[in-house]
């Protein structure tokens, strides 16, 4: 095992190969306050890359309902009871990684998922169950809530796949940290499976070798985010590149969300992995369930994004989520407008910051008819 | 990213495995030694076709039990231990082909993979490419490859090549067939090649009085692959 520092972590962590940050990384936003789980994101991505035969339960891209959504089925809370409780009271993580927990001999704590747990995508997430009579109505001893979480490869910094494949048939690519399966590399011993937490590389039956999101990367290496992102319209995603944390850059939006701001969090950072997609949490969650998710800042960035229209720059970078395809390399805020840059400067995103309200007159004289009001 | 500790500790380890074994015969420079570990091959003049596991001229040719141990663990997740603890070797040579028939007890059929938590049955025998015993019998190294013909239960023969732990790779030229039959409580398999290869890449047959030769058995039931098996610890002889 080499000693590789995990920001996130706050320390040093071990890990079986030494740390190699790429050049820039491939990252991803998520504001979960608003998720609706239309699933746009999940068409778009099964439309565009795993329609095929034997990736009939492989979704890349899922939303999934929480607390009590899962997919694959559990495949938070089954790792979670495996690795026992940790403290986390940062900022500076003294639990167990997944590598730390490993058992002896192994390379990573893992799990391999049974077949059924994949069959029911999102079934009975959002439904009520059983009979309602008129004036049933529900009361239990918590406050009520959920929240939709998204979510794609987190194209890990240290990936638990890549450590775990015994051929070397994963690899992280060093432009961009996408994380990649040679599947002309693979013999399907399903290794990674069992070693991703997050439970994003899937096997396709039909044929035996794995597969993963691959970052859209042909879209990627064009300048152009994601098909998740761009399909998205609740306009709840920003991708992009990330730098290291020792090379912040404050008017990259993603390096000022993350890393500045620290508005948007990893998802189980405990694990050690150092995902790349982050999460703006849900602001009327409790805070316990929250650290748990997504780390010891989870109070501090909901207390912030509640607040946040008294941040012009910080309300300019979210007005930035869904504005365009191409991928913002650089932002900037001036008076009531965000602009977003490519890598080469140039302009790709012009927003206002606050919509701005029209109000129109009953009657179009030109067209002498009256607008009404259809809904 | 570069290989660190992980690859340091498989070889060092791998080298207590040798020494340990007491597997003279795998050493380098060490030559193939005619012991009681010999698989008597049936030489035939004629033509047959001996492909199906079932054929009659199988009836002729010497049954030599082989015992199994688990594989060397090459990497940290391989865990558990391997159900099978032996296989029945019998090999067949005509003037074209070279066949070599397995046969072992596993009561649990497993040919096809429904999902990610199923695997297949599988065997394969191995030879030293360059033909000798001093090739390390545990997928061989960079220097000294090793060529696989394997057979998996879901119906796939595949022509491989190995030159060190995690780097089996399919042989270019495909030129392996391989026909497995449930019996009772058991697998029989026979795999076959010609004698005559059109590449440099894999182990030659022409010529020959032995070849060194190593076996394994994978139950899909037991979620065995990759270097979870059952195998030969050492070289076997194949004698023509």
């Amino acid at each position: 095992m080499a000693k590789v520092y995990n920001w996130q972590l706050g320390r040093e962590m071990d890990y079986p190969y030494e740390s190699r940050r790429p050049e820039r990384q491939f990252a991803m936003i998520f504001d979960t306050n608003k998720c609706i789980a239309c699933q746009t994101c999940t068409v778009a991505c099964k439309t565009t890359w795993t329609p095929g035969r034997g990736q009939e339960y492989m979704f890349w891209n899922n939303v999934e309902t929480k607390p009590y959504g899962y997919y694959p089925l559990g495949w938070d809370v089954n790792i979670l009871e495996r690795l026992g409780v940790q403290d986390m009271d940062g900022p500076v993580y003294r639990g167990k990684t997944l590598f730390d927990a490993a058992p002896a001999g192994e390379v990573i704590l893992g799990y391999l998922p049974e077949d059924i747990d994949y069959a029911h995508p999102n079934i009975g997430e959002d439904d009520s169950v059983g009979v309602m009579p008129q004036g049933a109505h529900l009361t239990t001893p918590h406050m009520q809530w959920m929240f939709y979480l998204p979510r794609i490869c987190n194209h890990c910094t240290y990936p638990a796949c890549l450590s775990a494949c015994p051929r070397q048939s994963i690899y992280k690519r060093k432009e961009d940290g996408i994380v990649l399966l040679d599947q002309s590399r693979c013999r399907g011993y399903r290794e990674c499976v069992r070693a991703c937490p997050y439970k994003k590389v899937y096997f396709n039956a039909q044929t035996r070798v794995s597969e993963k999101c691959i970052g859209c990367y042909p879209a990627v290496e064009g300048g152009r985010q994601t098909q998740c992102t761009t399909t998205c319209i609740g306009k709840i995603r920003l991708q992009g590149f990330m730098n290291a944390p020792d090379k912040v850059n404050e008017d990259n939006p993603l390096d000022y969300l993350v890393l500045v701001k620290k508005l948007a969090l990893p998802l189980y950072p405990q694990f050690g992995l150092e995902p790349n997609t982050y999460y703006i949490p849900p602001i009327h969650v409790p805070p316990a369930y929250l650290r748990q998710m997504f780390g010891w800042g989870v109070e501090q960035a909901t207390a912030l994004y509640r607040k946040a229209h008294e941040d012009r720059k910080l309300l300019g970078a979210l007005t930035l989520f869904g504005a365009t395809p191409e991928i913002s390399h650089s932002f900037r805020v001036d008076g009531d407008w965000v602009y977003g840059y490519d890598g080469k400067q140039a302009e790709i995103a012009r927003v206002p910051i606050k919509e701005p309200v029209v109000i129109r007159d009953v009657y179009d004289i030109k067209h002498k008819a009256y607008r009404t009001n259809i809904t | 990213m570069r290989l660190t500790s992980t690859t340091t500790v498989v070889i060092s380890l791998l080298a207590l495995a040798l020494v340990a074994g007491g597997l003279g015969s795998a050493r380098v420079g060490a030559q193939p030694k005619a012991g009681s570990n010999v698989v008597k091959t049936l030489a035939l003049r004629q033509h047959v076709d001996a492909t199906s596991p079932e054929a009659a001229v199988w009836k002729r040719a010497a049954v030599t039990r082989v015992a199994l141990q688990p594989a060397f663990p090459g990497h940290p997740s391989i865990v558990g231990t391997p159900s099978t603890v032996g296989v029945a070797v019998q090999a067949l040579r005509t003037p074209e082909s070279l066949y070599v028939r397995l046969e072992w007890r596993d009561a649990t059929v497993d040919t096809t993979v429904t999902g990610p938590g199923r695997f297949v049955d599988a065997a394969a025998v191995q030879f030293p490419a360059n033909g000798l015993a001093s090739t390390t019998p545990f997928m061989g190294d960079p220097a000294n490859r090793v060529n696989i013909w394997s057979w998996r239960a879901d119906g796939r023969p595949q022509a491989l090549l190995a030159a060190g732990f995690g780097t089996l790779t399919p042989a270019a030229v495909q030129n392996v067939r391989a026909l497995g039959m449930r019996a009772a409580e058991s697998w029989q398999v026979v795999l076959t090649r010609r004698l005559a290869i059109s590449t440099d890449d894999d182990v030659k047959l022409v010529g020959l009085r032995e070849i060194p030769v190593a076996f394994a058995i994978w139950n899909g039931s037991n979620r065995e692959r990759d270097g979870f098996k059952a195998v030969t610890l050492a070289w076997w002889t194949l004698r023509f």
